[in-house]
């Protein structure tokens, strides 16, 4: 019998777990037939499944008439959102791969428990292994449970420094994330979680930030995770220089960079609320920068 | 660095609050980057690359 190669750098199996922001998600093939495998980026964030993981079981199908009930919201790209009343459905298109559905994704409305259902390709058909969760579904379910948990995944990039403080750089694209995670990686001594992406949650009383697999260009992804110490909010400009910004300010800009389910108003709200708390608790500054490494010192003699 | 500007209460040396203008800021809310609509991975889930999975011919925003 011809035995399955791998199919990326990961290790062929049948069940596996991982953990991002401490959202546990556990993954399991239905058929023999089927083989799982992390992407590269993942591997860090292998994890033993917690007793509150998320359970997904995977397998083939063919999805040309699947009924999922109301559509929900459509991303205007490769997902729409669906809800049959007990169930939340992904359902993935792309016009590149046909006018079926490639994936569909269907969970509980507690993100508890789910299924992944995969139109037949040619990794899965050959044996060869796949990752089921491919971007951005990994990234979609753990906002999810983020919202149902108390946390909020934002466009950041996040550094722990010496000391152990975490000092958290939010901005959108352009902004100067991936700038600002090499610029500290380069002039001291610390761990940048991640270049672009965050996750906060409110934990016994404090927050914390923890690093995601969903990077930007400089491809910085860190398990990890660190007490917050400092927001900044970031602003390209001629000369360095911390300002105070409005708590208000501060936090319709949080809110602008975060990954929210915008189509649930309970989700907006619970991330709302969190964001508000932080800058009611944490510093928040708006760090206006020239994208040298001058920025570094002055950032952390600043403070 | 002063801590956030309206972390103290405004009051005026007499206690009474001095009035400050309402002002209207626009925050700019990206959607096409707020609602990972599209697939911008490569094969290491990283949304800086292009997708490299065998299939997707998507191309990221």
């Amino acid at each position: 019998m011809r035995q399955p190669a791998l199919s990326g750098s990961g290790k062929l199996r049948r069940e596996l777990s991982f953990a991002v922001g401490g959202i546990s998600i556990r993954l399991r093939a239905r058929s023999e037939s089927l083989h799982l495998h992390l992407p590269p980026g993942l591997e860090a964030f292998t994890a033993e499944a917690s007793p509150r993981a998320m359970d997904v079981s995977v397998d083939l199908a063919d999805l040309s008439a699947s009924a999922l009930g109301r559509k929900v919201f459509d991303s205007g790209g490769l997902w729409q959102l669906y809800d049959d009343g007990a169930h939340c459905s992904y359902r993935f298109e792309s016009a590149a791969r046909g006018p079926a559905p490639y994936r569909i994704a269907r969970f509980s409305r507690d993100f508890s428990a789910g299924e992944v259902l995969q139109h037949p390709h040619r990794e899965a058909r050959a044996g060869l292994s796949f990752y089921p969760l491919e971007y951005p579904l990994d990234e979609l379910l753990v906002i999810r449970r983020l919202g149902l948990e108390g946390g909020v995944e934002l466009h950041a990039c996040g550094v722990i420094a010496e000391d152990e403080r975490g000092f958290l750089f939010v901005g959108q694209s352009g902004a100067g994330k991936t700038t600002t995670a090499r610029l500290w990686d380069a002039a001291a001594p610390c761990t940048v979680l991640s270049d672009d992406r965050i996750i906060l949650r409110r934990e016994a009383g404090a927050f914390r930030m923890y690093g995601t697999p969903w990077h930007g260009e400089a491809r910085y992804a860190s398990p990890r995770s660190a007490p917050l110490a400092n927001v900044f909010l970031l602003d390209r400009a001629p000369k360095n220089r911390i300002d105070p910004i409005p708590r208000a300010e501060a936090t319709a800009r949080l809110l602008a960079c975060s990954f929210v389910p915008f189509h649930d108003a309970a989700a907006v709200d619970s991330a709302a609320r969190l964001l508000e708390e932080i800058v009611h608790s944490i510093p928040c500054h708006r760090l206006a920068f020239v994208p040298d490494p001058s920025v570094v010192p002055y950032v952390r003699l600043g403070l | 660095m002063t801590d956030s500007a309206d972390s103290s209460d405004g009051s005026s040396p007499k206690g009474k609050k001095t009035y400050v203008k309402p002002e209207f800021k626009q925050v700019p809310l990206r959607p096409e980057e707020a609602v990972l609509g599209f697939c911008k991975t490569a094969g290491g889930g990283g949304p800086g690359d292009s997708c490299a999975s065998l299939l997707c011919r998507e191309v990221g925003s």
